[in-house]
């Protein structure tokens, strides 16, 4: 049996091989969403099959950064209108980096249109979509009318995908909507098996297990589970949605720590845990969340019969710390809970079933 | 560090059955980790155990990918399924010898996997097998005759089975998947021969006794279960708590609740809806479903309810077998709402009361509420007034508790004439009827069915083009006959005789215009348009060479003076005003196939054809507003006011196209956009509907099912959506009566006030309500509102219905 592990293993190693080393930038990364060639020196270049187009890869300052220089097949069928974070950016001229640890299946998938707009997710356990998943990648694009060529560049933090081992698999792709055609370098796009891998080097000690946020408006609690790899007690020192934050880990321990965020209903706020260990960002997690109000109140109908009495459904997204005052006047009703107030008007009409 | 478990435990579950042999089967592609599972041997379909013979026809293995997309798309994709054993099969034709090692010679046992996770029996139509069978040493141990009445019993498998909270979820929609079978057979040089023909083989286990195959067997599921609680770790609700004032000492507790609020096992009645009296009202010649539940509050074996007829005004009668259907509903795990056919969250297994099926006797346990629908078609000539109908609940035969409905018919009909036709893409309705052993007569029933279901409902089969089943053999149109350039189209007398059969199924009197592809009409009468049907391939310049750049420009010269005879053909005749359609979803084609498909706006205008397109996206909305008489978009376009406006100012008719399939969506929501028809492909989406209907795994978005005995019936979505385009109507008749100055000045203004806080309440973009967030998005049963509810809307109807009647009224 145990020959037939050792096998098994070898086989694993043998499969996903040697990699090369990321390289890393020499100047200063200036992500602007303009293309130049000084910019990307240095950088893990591929060229397009079908299309002129060329993938930049590499690192800086705990970040994989990636620009896409690309011709444009039809200069005036330019397709880029998506503005907001995780909307159908995969819809408009855009490209894509999948993220994998060598070996696993599951990956993490980003997509950036010319505007900067990003889409990410990540594929786990059983080809599941997790859209709620977000990278704090921040990127920028641009379209050149002289060349017709169009150019997207992003930076990722390493540290969201921190990898025990300093190594990932990376594939790029390149799209345009005005023919629906992708095209991609360093392997086929969601299939991790057939990425490139980079080393990345870095020392990772700690995994996020899960991460909780809540997205209710006041000061409301979040979920971090995480589980030191390593065999060396870890202290992280660094901050959750903007509050500093320090937290330990016995060797092998997986803990569940939690910490406030507070936001006003309606905010669209990047809720950002930073993590730091002796010195170094070991760990990074992002979650898009627009505040959500702590008071719903909705009325069964804003008709009601004239002998009955206005019925409204009142949830209060947080253990309920005070009541919710509700004062009804003719045609109007309000419900009030801290400093949220719902105000419902309401009609009153005869019920086609006469008074009961 | 999942791989080295599955390694670790095959390993083990062998040295521990030294007895056993188990084999599973698939597709050579299959990666690593679904060739393991309890011990079995992976067998890839190109293996030495499939024995090439004479009568070989197909042996063809899958594979699921989880990176698939919609398994219409993907066979081999959707629903991740529920353990190993059900990731791969071979579709198997062939001698099958399976080597066991520890019998040399002498009896074994035996036991086949048969079935899959995907497609199931329609897999088999394409090896036109109608005999499938096992045998063993030239004995039949197992075999079905397949046909299109056994396709209706395989796909509708699990008709008769009643919910019950005692059985377990893996019981309920994972066992009844596959089918398995167990025989004696016997070994000959340490082999078993089987002889298949067109089984679907999962796997087979074979033991030396008895005893050693049911420890087998009980290892096996055991190990499917505990893979299906991992990946699918669904746990039941607890029960709602019963409202105040419910005498928990009666039978039963009879309630009323809108179609729109979902009720699951666990699901108690709620204040105001414990009741004796079950009412609705309706407009005369309007159908309304009265929607109530018995909630047993002890144990029945057999539950039935009964409505009596209804005495209304001055004695009148309406008799209920005659005007209403009575459906019981079924449970079902919601499922698949989009075309994804994915399950990937835990509230998709909910079981949720929806199937509808004929009223009968049924379990009745205590705690599971059971739902009903009489869904009554209201007598155009019926009088204005308050009908009554006894109602009966018998639990083991014994009367338990009786009731009333109470139907308020209104003093007015509703209008159609002028108002927005509501159609489907039936032609995606069943493939039943393409079974091994079809006829022309199953065949036709099969497209009158289709028709049938939409007609019943008053929806317009706009779509229903005729090119499901057998009609294009069938039923020939007509002849296309010339060179390139002078194509003309011949319409003979008996071709005429098809479009009488056609025309009178599909369009019913009243229909104003039907929506017709002839990408696929003249494939009918012999002409295959090369470019048109092949719009994605137009940005290849390999393909779209110079030659068939020309050959286009006469494809739209052709096609256009074809679709002018046809047109002219089909106004001399009655029938309704042919919209001719010419490209779907057209940004599907990249800019260069949705320019070509936007050619053809202006070829139809040059013969003063009528021209309609459904559109889906950016490309689409800059090309075709100016080009195109009628343009239907749908959510991804965008649908907006700046659209509409766009088509509009060229004269053109703006439409819905897959906006949704909610009573909210097809209801207010559209009558908010003013559009002027609704397309949704959704309803009869039937075919995709697989494995098995009654099974959440994994295509759910249809709401026709079929039937045993191969017609349609709606289910409750389906009543809803009908309920939303009458919706509609009220306020298309509102609107139509204040246009006619019905009414008093004082009732006139109320209604245009109530009108206009409508518009100003309701959002245009149908975005706006989604609940889940696709770009291009065909059903979404899942409305995000909760200010529109079964309740709210019930309201808002009466609203409009109380100002319709004062309208009229006050002449």
């Amino acid at each position: 049996m145990r020959g037939l592990l050792a096998g098994f293993v070898l086989a694993v190693l043998v499969f996903t091989g040697v990699a090369d080393p990321l390289p890393t930038l020499k100047g200063m990364f200036v992500l602007d969403g303009r293309f130049s060639e000084e910019k990307w020196t240095g950088s893990a270049t591929a060229k397009f099959e079908g299309r002129s187009a060329t993938a930049y890869l590499a690192q800086t300052d705990g970040s994989v950064v990636l620009g896409v220089l690309s011709e444009h097949g039809r200069f005036d069928g330019r397709v880029c209108d998506k503005t907001a974070h995780d909307d159908a950016v995969y819809n408009d001229d855009s490209a894509d980096l999948f993220v994998a640890l060598p070996g696993q299946e599951d990956f993490w998938h980003v997509i950036a249109n010319v505007r900067g707009a990003v889409y990410d997710e990540r594929r786990g356990d059983f080809g599941r979509i997790s859209v709620d998943w977000d990278s704090g990648t921040r990127a920028a694009g641009s379209y050149d009318a002289q060349t017709r060529r169009f150019y997207i560049e992003m930076r990722v933090p390493l540290a969201v995908f921190a990898p025990a081992d300093g190594r990932l698999a990376f594939c790029v792709s390149s799209y345009t909507r005005w023919d629906k055609v992708g095209t991609a370098v360093w392997g086929e796009p969601f299939k991790p098996t057939t990425w490139k891998t980079f080393e990345v080097g870095g020392r990772y000690p700690v995994g996020l297990e899960s991460f909780t946020v809540s997205s209710i408006a006041g000061r409301q609690m979040s979920s971090i589970r995480l589980k030191n790899r390593g065999n060396r007690p870890v202290t992280l020192v660094g901050s959750y949605a903007g509050e500093p934050v320090e937290w330990s880990l016995r060797p092998g321990d997986t803990q569940t720590f939690e910490a406030p965020n507070t936001m006003k209903k309606g905010d669209a706020v990047e809720v950002a845990l930073r993590l730091d260990s002796d010195g170094t960002r070991v760990l990074e997690a992002y979650r898009n969340v627009v505040a959500k109000p702590l008071l719903k109140a909705v009325p069964v109908s804003d008709i009601i019969w004239a002998d009955e009495s206005l019925k409204i459904r009142v949830t209060v997204a947080e253990k309920q710390t005070e009541p919710v005052v509700i004062e009804t006047k003719p045609g109007v009703a309000t419900c009030t809970y801290k400093d949220e107030t719902v105000v419902i008007p309401y009609s009153t009409d005869a019920s086609p079933w006469g008074r009961k | 560090m999942r791989k080295y478990f599955f390694l670790v435990a095959a390993v083990a579950v062998l040295e521990a059955h030294a007895d056993v042999s188990k084999y599973m089967y698939g597709s050579a592609d299959a990666p690593a980790e679904q060739r393991a599972f309890d011990g079995f041997v992976y067998v890839p379909d190109m293996d030495v155990q499939f024995v090439r013979g004479a009568k070989a026809k197909l042996t063809k293995g899958w594979a699921y990918s989880a990176s698939g997309g919609a398994t219409t798309a993907n066979p081999n994709s959707g629903s991740l399924p529920a353990d190993t054993l059900l990731e791969h099969g071979v579709c198997v034709d062939r001698d099958v010898v399976l080597s066991v090692p520890f019998a040399k010679d002498g009896p074994v046992k035996v036991h086949v996997w048969i079935g899959d996770w995907f497609k199931g029996w329609p897999r088999l139509y394409k090896s036109r097998v109608q005999e499938i069978y096992i045998r063993h040493g030239g004995k039949t141990v197992y075999s079905e005759t397949i046909s299109p009445a056994s396709s209706y019993r395989n796909w509708c498998k699990l008709e008769d089975y009643s919910y019950s909270k005692k059985d377990g979820i893996w019981d309920r929609i994972v066992k009844p998947v596959l089918t398995e079978v167990s025989f004696d057979a016997v070994a000959k040089d340490g082999a078993v021969r089987l002889d298949l023909q067109g089984i679907l083989l999962t796997a087979v286990a074979i033991a030396s006794s008895e005893a050693e195959m049911q420890a087998l067997l009980a290892e096996t599921e055991q190990a499917r279960r505990s893979q299906f609680a991992e990946r699918y770790p669904w746990k039941p609700k607890p029960d709602e708590p019963m409202p105040e004032g419910v005498d928990l000492s009666a039978n039963c507790v009879i309630f009323q609740r809108n179609g729109m609020d979902a009720v699951n096992p666990w699901s108690r009645p709620r204040v105001g809806e414990v009741t004796d009296t079950i009412r609705a009202f309706a407009a005369k010649d309007e159908q309304e479903p009265f929607r109530f539940g018995v909630l047993p509050l002890k144990d029945y074996k057999t539950l039935e309810v009964a409505v009596g007829d209804f005495q209304g005004p001055e004695g009148t009668v309406l008799k209920t077998s005659e005007i209403a259907d009575f459906w019981r509903e079924r449970y079902k795990e919601r499922g698949s709402e989009q075309t994804r056919g994915k399950i990937d969250q835990m509230w998709r297994l909910d079981p949720l009361s929806y199937v509808l099926q004929k009223n009968g006797p049924q379990n009745g346990e205590a705690g599971t509420p059971r739902m009903y629908d009489l869904d009554v078609f209201v007598p155009a000539d019926a009088k204005a007034g308050d009908y009554f109908a006894t109602l009966t609940v018998k639990g083991d035969g014994k009367v338990i508790r009786t009731g009333r409905l109470q139907l308020k018919v209104l003093p007015f009909r509703l209008r159609y004439d002028g108002a927005a036709q509501y159609g489907f893409q039936a032609g995606y309705g069943d493939s039943s009827m393409d079974a091994p052993g079809t006829t022309q007569e199953i065949q036709d029933r099969g497209i009158r069915e289709i028709c049938n279901m939409t007609t019943r409902y008053r929806f317009a089969c706009i779509s229903m083009t005729g090119w499901t089943g057998g009609f294009q053999q069938n039923h020939k149109l007509g002849t296309i006959t010339g060179e390139p350039g002078h194509r003309m189209v011949e319409i003979a007398p008996e071709n005429e005789k098809s479009w009488n059969w056609w025309m009178s199924m599909a369009c019913p009197k009243g229909q104003r215009y039907v929506m017709i592809q002839p990408a696929y009409l003249f494939q009918n009468l012999g002409w295959q348009m090369e470019v048109t049907r092949n719009y994605k391939k137009v940005r290849d310049k390999k393909w779209f060479t110079p030659e068939r750049q020309k050959n286009f420009e006469l494809e739209l010269e052709d096609g256009a003076r074809i679709m002018r005879t046809l047109t002219d053909f089909m106004s001399r005749k009655g029938y309704p005003t042919p919209y001719w359609n010419l490209g779907g979803e057209i940004d599907n084609y990249g800019a260069p196939g949705a320019e070509a498909a936007a050619r053809w706006g202006e070829a139809l205008k040059k013969v003063g054809c009528e021209s309609i397109i459904v559109i889906n996206g950016p490309l689409a909305a800059k090309l075709t507003p100016s080009r195109f008489d009628h343009v239907w978009a749908n959510p991804a376009t965008p649908v907006t006011e700046d659209l509409k406006g766009r088509i509009e100012k060229y004269g053109h008719g703006f439409g819905a196209h897959n906006c949704g399939d909610t009573r909210f969506q097809a209801g207010f929501q559209f009558w908010r956009t003013g559009a002027e028809g609704r397309y949704q492909e959704t309803q009869f989406y039937t075919r995709y509907m697989l494995p098995f209907v009654n099974l959440p795994w994994n295509y759910n978005t249809a709401q026709a099912y079929p039937s045993l005995d191969g017609s349609y019936r709606p289910s409750l979505p389906w009543l809803l959506y009908r309920d939303g385009r009458d919706d509609y109507l009220y306020l298309y008749t509102l609107e139509r009566t204040l246009e006619e100055n019905k009414g008093s000045a004082a009732v006139r203004a109320e209604a245009e006030k109530f009108l206009s806080f409508l518009r100003k309440k309701i959002k245009f973009d149908p975005r706006a309500y989604h609940a889940a967030k696709f770009d291009g998005i065909e059903a979404t049963a899942e409305t995000l509102s909760d200010v529109w509810n079964g309740v709210s809307i019930e309201r808002y109807r009466w609203h409009v219905a109380d100002l319709i009647s004062r309208l009229e009224v006050c002449i």
